[in-house]
């Protein structure tokens, strides 16, 4: 990239220095010079201009030129970024883009993405075990980030630098084992390094964070940790520190009462915020937030915990603490349970109303702890969930607090569950697309909680062309239906005797591994034969064909499962019906008959009979094809599964279908009548 | 046809006679088991069937990558084939991954990023519409480089090199000045173009180039404007091209006219309307003849003989001198 840049006059007059250079000025003089012949120029009797550099210009006005606009070293490509839009028919872009690389399922986007990631943490392992291996560093400036972390081992001088250094890069065991090797030495730690360990170690419990790099990892990351339970180190190294610190200030209490409190060590957390108030101590907002929110933890019914909060409240306004959304949320989630929902709703409104006096607007979290409040399953219906909208949308969100994830999924919970408004759940969607606030969707989870409301919403209460619309969208790249809401839809379609959505759907169900869902099978070849449609125009048998393709694709997924699989679909009488009756109508005779051998094959594990339809169904188009063997083969089975109508079928065979003599015994041994002479006798009377 | 009942059975199909005690096998045949066929994976469509004659290519396509056929819904076909056989589809083409795709350069894509970069471009000066006032106003060009590519490491030495240039022209030297100025600048001043460029890359840095380069600038102007004294002891040898003026010719062109014009066989016309004052070896130059010499005679020497100049050469001398025409 060749940057051309042109230098003004004046700073050339600058870097001259002339001594002419205050009455050199373009355009003060003005008229000295008309010739612009360059090549007279240095012959031009102007025996004036010779001694001042370039004012040979004829301007009228000063040029002004504008100021550079500043911009940060990403703004660039942060606009370039803006261009782009969301394509839907693209997997997300941490997949390959290529037919075979492409997640199909749940399952295959979650191995795909935790492989990758699986990958990149061995190489970090063995990065970090070996920095020995990894001596070629030419990377000006150093990635700090592609250098293996500093250990306790490999430090040259260790120091109160040393801790500070492994806080900052977030080596928490590292900072410790610092500390205490310096300790033993008998180091004299300065309290500044102590409070900041202090605060580090309190903050995340004494443990290694999680990798920041790993972001798949957290993505999937199932929510397994148990919030509420009190999982802090008790006497661990954050209080040993914390005796260290002696005497103890504000900061040294705010930075363990935080980590108490977090951690839910509730009693110790209020016990040390006694102890500090005793002292005359000032602690700072996080740690009055912190307090807030295990305010139900420590006291035991309505009343008290509604005193303590008041207390602590007031307790910060003495201080002149300025609450923030931090404040506002814990508040919100305190009152939320805390015990009578009469009360803590009410008591929502007030705070909402007294913080918003306090200049702390709400943020994304602080909606989502009312309307989880107020939209309860069992609750009495509350549409608050419509005025919130009114208030935020269209509005682009800031992360500001750890709950604001939450809001999307479980407004659109409400949507589905508490409210059942379509409209408003689109309008929900429609906020969740402005602007970043898509980054508000959280994990994977999340996610698709999200989505499989709103896909089921959906999928009911709109017209089903416009919910394929959604559909095509949406699956597979963002969401791919949990076998429970592919159900739903087949219910819908089956409903809606939308049956030329079904191909599609089949492909989707193949693709999304469903094939092994019984439920998922039965219902679709029992949509397949209740709204086949009527060979009558070329369309209709082409996607009759079509039908009839994906009952036979059925039987052959079902028939070759492996036999080692947990679970094993079993064939029932149904779902054989079904499948014989499509074969039939889509005129796959063949078919149909690799069916009805199966059925009278000995050893068979079928649940069930087939229904009496499909078999008359069958039988009526084996005759048609004078196929005699088949007629025998469906009445021996129709009379084997206990059908009265087996005699009428005889009957019926004998008369239409030419049989040899070994034939007609059999027909007459299943029916356990001479068949042909009952049928002369009829023809007699 | 066989046709048995369908009684449900426990028993299962795995071959030997349920009756039959089992065999002890001492010696097992090493028999292989038959390598499990892996199951393959149904293939979703490639993507491009699913994209619609609407969509927003700049969003599926929007950085530079190699070609790949299930992303690009166009019919493309490239490489070299024998006769009769047809050109190579895009599914599995090697050379259509080979060479470089502007898909992502598409107009609209430019025009939507010169959209989005517009808010960090400033106006162009409403008084520099013509690129003679640039000139005039901006006289000095600065020239830097900057390298952008992928390795561990983002310096460049190159980036250091600062190239100046500007017109002779704008420096208004008077003669001496400007003669001096070149022969200091040397070969950096192209006479074509009357462009002086001045590459500064001793430094480590740009900033120091860009001093240097500064420097250099107001040392050869000073430079050039200084008379030292020798620089009066330049003789006719010295010259860096013929000056009649100068030249002892003029001397002898004196001599000669004053003797004519002492002569009463005088027939120069011109001669006879001239003072006798008038014909010192700086008055005669006014006169219209020998001016014609004057410069028939510079342009040989200077410009080198062609037949024109050898032509007008000979004919100021007829005209000096009343000589025949050839």
């Amino acid at each position: 990239m060749d940057k051309f840049r042109l230098m003004p006059l004046s700073r050339m007059r600058n870097a001259l220095n002339t001594k002419a250079r205050a009455t050199a000025i373009a355009g003060v003089r003005g008229i000295q010079n008309a010739s612009m012949d360059r090549l007279d120029a240095s012959v031009s009797s102007n025996v004036d201009t010779t001694e001042e550099f370039g004012s040979r210009s004829v301007t009228k006005k000063p040029i002004e030129i504008p100021v550079r606009i500043e911009r940060g070293p990403t703004d660039i490509l942060k606009a370039l970024a803006g261009t782009v839009g969301r394509d839907y028919t693209a997997p997300h872009y941490k997949f390959h883009d290529d037919p075979y690389l492409i997640p199909t399922s749940n399952m295959t986007k979650r191995m795909y993405a935790l492989s990758k990631e699986s990958g990149r943490k061995a190489a970090k392992w063995i990065r970090q075990q070996h920095p020995e291996l990894y001596y070629h560093k030419n990377a000006d400036p150093p990635a700090m980030a592609f250098l293996p972390d500093p250990t306790l081992e490999n430090v040259f001088e260790l120091t109160e630098e040393t801790i500070q250094s492994f806080i900052n890069l977030g080596l928490v065991t590292e900072a410790m084992k610092a500390y205490d090797a310096l300790k033993d030495k008998g180091a004299d730690l300065s309290p500044g390094i102590k409070q900041a360990l202090l605060e580090t170690v309190a903050f995340y419990n004494g443990e290694e964070p999680s990798d920041d790099d790993l972001l798949d990892e957290r993505w999937y990351e199932q929510q397994q940790r148990e919030r509420n339970r009190n999982v802090w180190q008790k006497s661990g190294f954050a209080e040993q520190l914390f005796q260290d610190l002696a005497p103890q200030d504000s900061r040294a209490y705010s930075a363990l009462i935080s980590g108490l409190a977090k951690y839910r060590d509730c009693d110790k957390a209020f016990a040390l915020y006694q102890e500090a108030s005793s002292k005359g101590l000032k602690l700072d907002t996080p740690t009055f937030n912190a307090l807030i929110s295990i305010v139900n933890y420590v006291r035991e019914n309505t009343d008290l915990r509604m005193q303590l909060l008041e207390e602590l409240l007031m307790n910060m306004k003495e201080q002149n603490l300025q609450p923030d959304i931090g404040t506002l949320n814990a508040s919100l989630n305190t009152a939320g349970f805390i015990g009578n929902f009469k009360i803590g709703k009410t008591l929502m409104l007030q705070v909402l109303t007294e913080f918003k006096g306090a200049g702390v607007n709400p943020s994304l979290g602080s909606y989502n702890e009312i309307i989880t409040t107020y939209c309860r399953d069992k609750g009495p219906i509350s549409t608050i969930l419509v005025d919130i909208m009114n208030e935020i949308e269209g509005k682009e969100y800031e992360i500001q607090h750890p709950s604001d994830i939450s809001f999307f999924v479980n407004a659109m919970e409400v949507c589905r569950n508490h409210l059942q408004d379509l409209d408003l759940a689109k309008r929900v969607h429609q906020l969740l697309m402005t602007g970043h606030n898509y980054d508000f969707i959280g994990d994977s989870l999340k996610e698709s909680f999200y989505y499989r409301h709103f896909t089921i919403l959906r999928v009911n209460l709109e017209p089903i062309e416009d919910f394929f619309n959604f559909y095509d969208k949406l699956v597979p790249n963002i969401y791919i239906p949990e076998p429970a809401v592919m159900e739903e839809i087949l219910k819908v379609v089956e409903l809606n005797g939308a049956i030329n959505y079904i191909p599609q759907l089949f492909s989707d169900i193949v693709m999304f591994d469903f094939t092994n869902r019984e439920s998922l099978m039965t219902l679709m070849l029992q949509i397949l034969n209740g709204e086949f449609p009527s060979r009558s125009t070329d369309q209709s048998v082409k996607l009759g064909n079509a039908l009839g393709a994906i009952a036979w694709k059925i039987y052959l997924i079902l028939e070759n499962q492996r036999e080692d699989y947990t679970k094993v679909i079993y064939w029932t009488g149904k779902m054989l019906g079904d499948l014989m009756s499509v074969l039939v109508k889509s005129e796959a005779l063949d078919q149909a008959c690799q069916v009805m051998k199966k059925l009278v094959t000995p050893n068979q594990k079928v649940v069930g009979a087939v229904p009496l339809d499909s078999l008359t169904l069958f039988l009526q188009a084996a005759m048609q094809s004078k196929n005699s063997a088949m007629c025998l083969a469906c009445l021996q089975y129709t009379s084997d599964a206990g059908y009265p109508e087996a005699s009428k079928m005889a009957e019926e065979i004998v008369r239409k279908v030419e049989l040899d003599s070994v034939q007609k015994g059999r027909v007459n041994n299943i029916a356990g009548f001479d068949v042909s002479a009952k049928l002369d006798e009829n023809v007699n009377a | 046809m066989m046709l048995y009942s369908t009684v449900p059975s426990n028993q299962q199909s795995t071959g030997g006679d349920p009756d039959e005690f089992r065999k002890l096998d001492l010696i097992k045949k090493d028999v292989r088991q038959p390598r499990r066929q892996r199951e393959r994976r149904e293939l979703p469509p490639p993507r491009y069937k699913k994209m619609s004659t609407t969509q927003d290519w700049p969003s599926v396509w929007p950085v530079a990558r190699t070609f790949h056929p299930a992303s690009v819904p166009l019919p493309l076909h490239q490489g070299y084939v024998p006769s009769h056989v047809p050109v190579p589809n895009k599914f599995g083409n090697l050379e259509l991954m080979k060479i470089p795709n502007f898909l992502h350069l598409t107009p609209p894509a430019i025009q939507r990023h010169c959209e989005a970069l517009k808010k960090f471009c400033t106006p162009w000066p409403a008084e520099l519409k013509k690129e003679r006032e640039i000139d005039n106003e901006f006289p000095v060009t600065i020239m830097t480089s900057d390298f952008c590519h992928s390795s561990p490491s983002i310096r460049d030495h190159r980036a250091r090199i600062i190239t100046i240039r500007f017109k002779l022209a704008t420096m208004n030297f008077d003669e001496h000045a400007r003669d001096k100025f070149l022969r200091l600048v040397g070969d950096r001043y192209d006479v074509e173009s009357d462009f002086v460029t001045i590459v500064t890359d001793c430094c480590p840095l740009r900033q120091q180039n860009l001093d240097h380069a500064m420097y250099l600038i107001t040392a050869l102007y000073y430079e050039s404007k200084s008379v030292e004294p020798w620089e009066n002891e330049k003789l006719e040898e010295d010259m860096e091209k013929y000056v009649w003026g100068k030249s002892l010719s003029k001397e002898r062109l004196n001599n000669i006219l004053n003797v004519i014009y002492e002569n009463k066989s005088n027939n120069l016309d011109y001669l006879k309307s001239v003072n006798k004052e008038a014909l010192t070896p700086d008055g005669i130059v006014s006169i219209e003849p020998v001016q014609n010499y004057m410069e028939a005679i510079e342009t040989i020497h200077n410009k080198g003989e062609t037949l024109d100049t050898v032509s007008n050469y000979g004919n100021s001398v007829r005209e000096l001198f009343k000589l025949p025409a050839a």
